[in-house]
């Protein structure tokens, strides 16, 4: 399993293309600062979690915590019978309140498994209810500090600078909704962990060709499909670039088919398993808690129509950057990011996805004046944009700008990529990955339109953000180009904070 | 490489400047809501707000404050409006620039010290000079609970979604107290990320210092060269 085989445009020079993190003695400082980021990151969050998000202001934490309850208890929550706990139904609508049914039992049960020991150990150290749902928090903020350590490393490994891997990683992390989920209990930040440390494995794979990296990252797509089935839309392609890329090989057919089967079912036996329990169970491989409810009456629209007549991507991506609050006293409450942060995370992202189309100059002109100029030019037209027109305007800039650059990366990078040349393999893939699981994203709640905007949530993207990230970090891969990145992403954590303060604080009653 | 350092130090103290922030303490709740129609020349909106509820009170802690609630149609709007507060014998005007505004926004008006917050006061919203298709609205709620507004001088069911509030200064010495010290404690994890970001910065900045091995090297080349 451990020898190394190539496809056969393949060569040797090319597996130290992406190998950054073997070089000089500082990759330990490196790693040592990535290691401080993330650890400032869960002491944030932890604190965030025990003193700032009031109970149930994350989304579904409710349902999260009452699966969480179950579990600690003993029963396995059955989707159409597990209902919410006694005393998160008395902590969430008051004394004397109905016990609703928990929706959160439509999801696979890793996140929630990992985190009942947390519970127990709360229970019996004798924490009380505020205290225990808080502990379980603890999780949440653990693994979005792994989500930003693994992407820093991801990205690194990629692009070659590590000033570009932590910038990226900080970036992220600054973002209001990464720390607010990491906040409250929810499965998002593990998914983000699993999506992040996956892409690493993934691109360890494409640089060297050991099997053993390619089961790890199939083990890992694994673990994200039963954490929640949404990463089954990463799984899928990735699992897909990895078998031709094995069809490839330099190996007998029999050895390739057999590696393919083998790194199939390292990847999809566990969600098979789980489907299989769902078609026993309700006779639907894929039951969600749609079921729990009447069916609504569903409206035929055109995609072009959905897209232009709903702000769909739009608030997709208000939401990625921050929807804070959910249902604290038991109606829903959110409080959705505007004004100057906004417009500095739009401005930011609009500016890296003007640089996508201009790789290759920017480049060639790492150290000219010219580059200046082509900056300065871009950086004004983003400034412009992003603080004279209405924010729907903007959002409808940056996700078009989005798009653009991830099919202008997956065109640019075909060729190269089919030739062998790694980090072209790693550029097409994040792009083809990205487009696949947003096609799933919006062909699903497209098909469900009832009439209303439901759902469009930026977190669910957050299994293939780091594939996002890579596409629009690559064009700031020179020492300068990092190095600026860097700047701004540091100053991206004073705006993340100064959105807690002028916004989250008032929103959540916490200023006095 | 200092005075990036150093730039970041003051971005990152800028958040502890005194600012001013709006505590809501009660308020019209939403239901229903109507625009009042374009506030263009010769719009006016005038509403006498029934004001019994005593949780408002003036202290040294804060000013009351009148918060209403403007939309823009999504739109960037145009020209000037006025708002005008009275409470007998007093009476203050505000001239509001429409392009300042944001959509949906609660824009706050503090009458200052002449201001009885537990007592009536009338609301009125008069058009200046912008034009139809650039002015901004302001909402109308079902919920009554404040008074109803009169509209061109026709009476409405609906009255003005108002939000009573607080206006605070934020000192430093508050801000530590936010949460027990979570604001602290997370602008201390910035300030350290930050820190520790930029010192890597410092060292790529720098040529690495070569190894015993590479130095020997070095010196066996010259070596080589001089014989």
């Amino acid at each position: 399993m451990e020898e190394r085989m190539l496809p056969s445009a393949y060569s040797p020079e090319s597996a130290d293309q992406m190998a950054p993190l073997s070089g000089p003695a500082s990759r330990w400082r490196w790693m040592s600062i990535v290691l401080i980021m993330g650890g400032l990151f869960f002491v944030k969050a932890t604190v965030f979690a025990w003193m700032v998000t009031p109970l149930w202001d994350t989304p579904d934490e409710t349902g999260h915590y009452s699966y969480i309850e179950s579990l600690a208890d003993g029963h396995y929550p059955v989707l159409g019978k597990a209902m919410m706990g006694a005393d998160v139904t008395r902590s969430w609508l008051g004394e004397g309140a109905k016990q609703r049914l928990n929706w959160i039992a439509q999801h696979p049960p890793l996140y929630y498994l990992l985190d009942t020991p947390v519970l127990l150990t709360a229970r019996a150290i004798g924490l009380d209810f505020d205290q225990q749902v808080r502990s379980t928090r603890i999780l949440s903020a653990l693994f979005g500090a792994g989500a930003l350590i693994g992407l820093a490393i991801f990205v690194t490994r990629v692009t070659k600078s590590r000033e570009l891997g932590l910038a990226a990683a900080i970036f992220v992390g600054a973002t209001p909704m990464f720390l607010h989920l990491s906040s409250g209990v929810t499965h998002d930040t593990l998914l983000a962990c699993l999506g992040a440390w996956s892409a690493e494995r993934y691109s360890q794979w494409v640089a060297r060709r050991d099997a053993k990296y390619a089961y790890a990252c199939a083990a890992l797509l694994a673990l994200g499909c039963i954490t929640k089935i949404t990463a089954l839309a990463l799984a899928v392609p990735l699992m897909a670039l990895i078998s031709l890329e094995t069809l490839r090989l330099d190996m007998c057919w029999r050895r390739r088919f057999l590696r393919i089967a083998a790194l199939g079912l390292v990847a999809f036996l566990p969600i098979t398993i789980w489907m299989i329990y769902n078609f026993l169970s309700f006779g639907n491989p894929l039951a969600n808690s749609s079921m729990l409810g009447p069916r609504p009456t569903l409206v035929s629209i055109g995609s072009w129509d959905f897209m232009s007549l709903q702000p769909f991507w739009q608030h997709t991506f208000f939401n990625y950057v921050g929807l804070i609050g959910w249902a604290h006293d038991g109606t829903l409450r959110w409080l959705q990011i505007s004004g100057a942060p906004l417009r500095f995370f739009m401005g930011t992202i609009l500016l890296t996805c003007l640089l996508v189309p201009l790789d290759s100059v920017l480049q060639k002109w790492n150290s000219s004046r010219r580059l200046f100029f082509l900056l300065a030019a871009a950086l004004a037209l983003a400034i412009y944009i992003s603080h004279t027109q209405l924010k729907l305007t903007v959002a409808t800039w940056t996700c078009m700008g989005i798009a653009v650059a991830m099919i202008w990366s997956g065109a640019e990078h075909i060729r190269r990529a089919w030739r062998g040349d790694v980090q072209s393999l790693m550029l097409f893939s994040a792009s083809a990955c990205a487009i696949f699981f947003s096609y799933l994203y919006f062909s699903h709640l497209w098909h469900g339109y009832a009439g209303k905007l439901q759902a469009s949530h930026g977190r669910y993207m957050y299994p293939v953000l780091p594939f996002f990230v890579l596409v629009l970090a690559w064009p700031w891969r020179s020492p300068r180009l990092a190095r600026a990145g860097l700047i701004g992403a540091v100053l991206s954590m004073v705006v993340c904070d100064s959105y807690y303060l002028h916004q989250v604080f008032k929103f959540y009653g916490q200023i006095h | 490489m200092r005075t990036l350092v150093a730039i970041f130090l003051l971005v990152c103290l800028s958040l502890w400047v005194p600012a001013r922030h709006y505590v809501p303490v009660y308020g019209t709740a939403l239901r229903a809501p109507q625009p009042a129609g374009e506030i263009t020349a010769p719009f006016r909106l005038r509403q006498l707000v029934h004001n019994s509820n005593s949780a408002m009170k003036v202290s040294a802690d804060g000013e009351a404050c009148i918060g209403l609630r403007f939309a823009t149609y999504q739109r960037q709007t145009e020209g000037q409006f006025a708002v005008t507060w009275q409470q007998v014998p007093f009476t203050k005007r505000w001239l509001v620039d429409a392009r300042s505004l944001a959509d949906n926004q609660y824009r706050y008006f503090c009458p200052t010290e002449p201001f009885k917050p537990t007592q009536d006061f009338s609301i009125i919203v008069e058009g200046k000079d912008s034009a139809a298709g650039s002015a901004a609205t302001v909402w109308l709620t079902t919920d009554g609970s404040l008074g109803h507004a009169v509209v061109n001088g026709k009476a409405l069911e609906l009255g003005l979604n108002i939000l009573m509030a607080r206006e605070i200064r934020m000192t430093p010495v508050k801000l530590i107290r936010v949460d027990r010290g979570a604001f602290l404690i997370g602008w201390l994890c910035t300030l350290l990320t930050g820190l520790a970001a930029l010192s890597w910065l410092r060292q790529t900045e720098r040529p690495e210092l070569a190894t015993d091995e590479e130095t020997r090297a070095v010196q066996v080349n010259k070596a080589d060269r001089t014989i």
